[in-house]
């Protein structure tokens, strides 16, 4: 394993226990949950917040470096967008979403800018960190206020898009080591829909 | 490893906090709050505070939500237990895989507070890791702890003795695993078989232990990527074909109703296939439980654990019947 692999590993390693488990009921016990809610897209400062990211991204004196940024970023804006809907105010989530989906946009794009072996590396991280955040949502979405909630869909949506274009080049062991793992997700988000069908 | 880097608004709530005389997070003495973070809060309260090695301390852990504060009352029982807690040494030289009901029935209270209890006896002085998994709403968790005893040597934790093993004796057995791809690759599916032989001969009268005819709680050298597998039968394996067949027909509930419901005997021994997928490389530590004659067995081993590459074997032979 090259040393950069190694890199890539350890910058897309959120938890010692995330991932563990044989595939059959616990791929995501041990999961790394959101991080805290810092200041809100309503708060003074947010947007101060949201430069000063930007800033240290370009900062960063490598790809590997960025891309772990850009997605501890983008975890970031998915933690306000769930508070701000908990907190019945969804309609001020936009500004954090968006950012979000901007942020898989711009992590998709510095990944394509890797070289080999790194950019396989780099797919196989990001798709399954993108599944955690799917896996996550879907698993808050049916506690949170039903007639707030919704506006988490386009969100999850793009992270499904954004997981589908990381998996597409992977070798076929690689797509059926992930299996699984989108099964459950799969299932998961269903019980989110389901309860919104059912209007619980 | 965290991203971990100063962010504007967390400057902005620790100035806050220096300005207003700071912020105590520390939980009571002798109480751990347990890692990862999420939906659910487990606390570990030590009484004492400070386990003595070979002495009883009780361990009371009190699982609520973590948004409401309410006291989670519906755990599913899965392998018959509600709440499976391991504890190992920080070197992995003692282990153990306790529950509140292996000595009485849970009270009535216990239940209605989201309390499990049960004593325990650290062996010997040093660092511990205690992990606990519980399945609530058909997902199953994990949360973990680190906290060291009365007596611990000073300075960092002792680490284990990083060379694999791939057969132990032990109480006048011997056991043996082999893994199908020989090295597993990370982040892929691996078999790991265990043999069982007491005195040259093959054991073929193992029973089932908490509904399963072995448990296997894995851990990397360094603590992390605990997993907890079991026996990999063949109604599981029909399973998993099924769903492999048939993406989208399979759901998590049906996996939980399959380790939840009353469990036949179906490996005697001596040989016994388990399937686990080891998220990164490294070195693991496994322990192996279960049951030959109806007496609880403790079997350890240490397995390498290789980095996926492209063109690397990761099919496995199987030793399950029909797989």
């Amino acid at each position: 394993m090259s040393a950069r692999v190694v890199v890539w590993v350890l910058l897309f390693s959120l938890s010692g226990t995330a991932r563990a488990g044989h595939g059959l009921i616990n791929s995501f016990a041990g999961i790394t949950w959101l991080p805290e809610a810092g200041l809100l897209p309503i708060d003074f400062g947010w947007r101060v917040d949201c430069w000063a990211e930007k800033f240290e991204v370009m900062q960063a004196d490598s790809a590997e470096l960025a891309v772990g940024l850009l997605h501890a970023h983008a975890m970031e804006r998915l933690a306000e967008a769930i508070l701000l809907v908990k907190q019945g105010q969804a309609g001020a989530a936009g500004p954090a979403l968006e950012a979000y989906a901007d942020l898989l946009a711009e992590t998709m794009a510095r990944i394509d800018e890797l070289d080999e072996p790194d950019q396989t590396s780099a797919h196989l991280a990001f798709a399954a960190r993108l599944l955690e955040a799917r896996y996550i949502v879907s698993t808050e979405y049916p506690d949170l206020p039903r007639d707030q909630r919704k506006v988490l869909v386009p969100a999850m949506e793009a992270a499904q898009e954004a997981y589908q274009a990381q998996r597409a080049p992977l070798s076929r062991r690689n797509q059926e080591s992930l299996f699984f793992r989108e099964e459950e997700v799969r299932w998961s988000w269903e019980q989110g829909l389901a309860a919104d069908a059912q209007g619980l | 490893m965290k991203f971990g880097r100063p962010r504007f608004s967390r400057w902005l709530l620790v100035t806050g906090c220096l300005l207003l005389g700071g912020c105590d997070q520390r939980e009571s003495p002798g109480s751990l709050e347990g890692s990862p973070p999420g939906p659910y809060r487990l606390l570990l309260e030590l009484s004492p505070p400070e386990p003595v090695p070979g002495e009883p301390a009780e361990l009371r852990f009190t699982l609520t939500q973590a948004d409401s504060g309410a006291p989670v009352q519906d755990l599913q029982i899965v392998h018959e237990r509600a709440l499976h807690t391991f504890i190992v040494a920080s070197d992995f030289t003692s282990f153990a895989h306790l529950h509140q009901e292996d000595l009485a029935p849970r009270p009535a209270e216990d239940e209605a507070q989201g309390v499990f209890r049960f004593p325990y006896v650290f062996p010997a002085g040093g660092t511990y890791r205690i992990f606990n998994e519980f399945t609530h709403r058909d997902r199953s968790w994990v949360k973990h702890f680190e906290f060291r005893t009365r007596n611990a040597p000073d300075g960092p934790a002792p680490q284990a003795d990083p060379r694999p093993n791939n057969s132990v004796t032990r109480d006048g057995f011997e056991a043996r695993l082999s893994t199908s791809p020989v090295q597993p690759v990370a982040g892929h599916e691996a078999e790991l078989v265990l043999e069982l032989t007491r005195a040259g001969r093959p054991v073929e009268d193992l029973e089932l232990l908490l509904g399963a005819e072995v448990h296997v709680a894995v851990w990397r050298l360094d603590g992390a990527h605990f997993g907890h597998t079991h026996s990999y039968t063949p109604a599981m394996a029909a399973m998993m074909r099924d769903m492999a067949a048939h993406p989208g027909s399979h759901s998590a509930a049906m996996m939980i109703e399959m380790m939840s419901r009353p469990a036949s005997l179906e490996y005697r021994g001596p040989v016994v296939p388990i399937r686990h997928t080891f998220p990164e490389p490294g070195i693991y530590q496994l322990f192996l439980q279960c049951a030959p004659a109806g007496v609880p067995r403790v079997f350890p081993f240490k397995v390498e654990v290789g980095a996926w590459r492209e063109g690397i074997d990761t099919r496995i032979e199987s030793r399950v019947p029909d797989a």
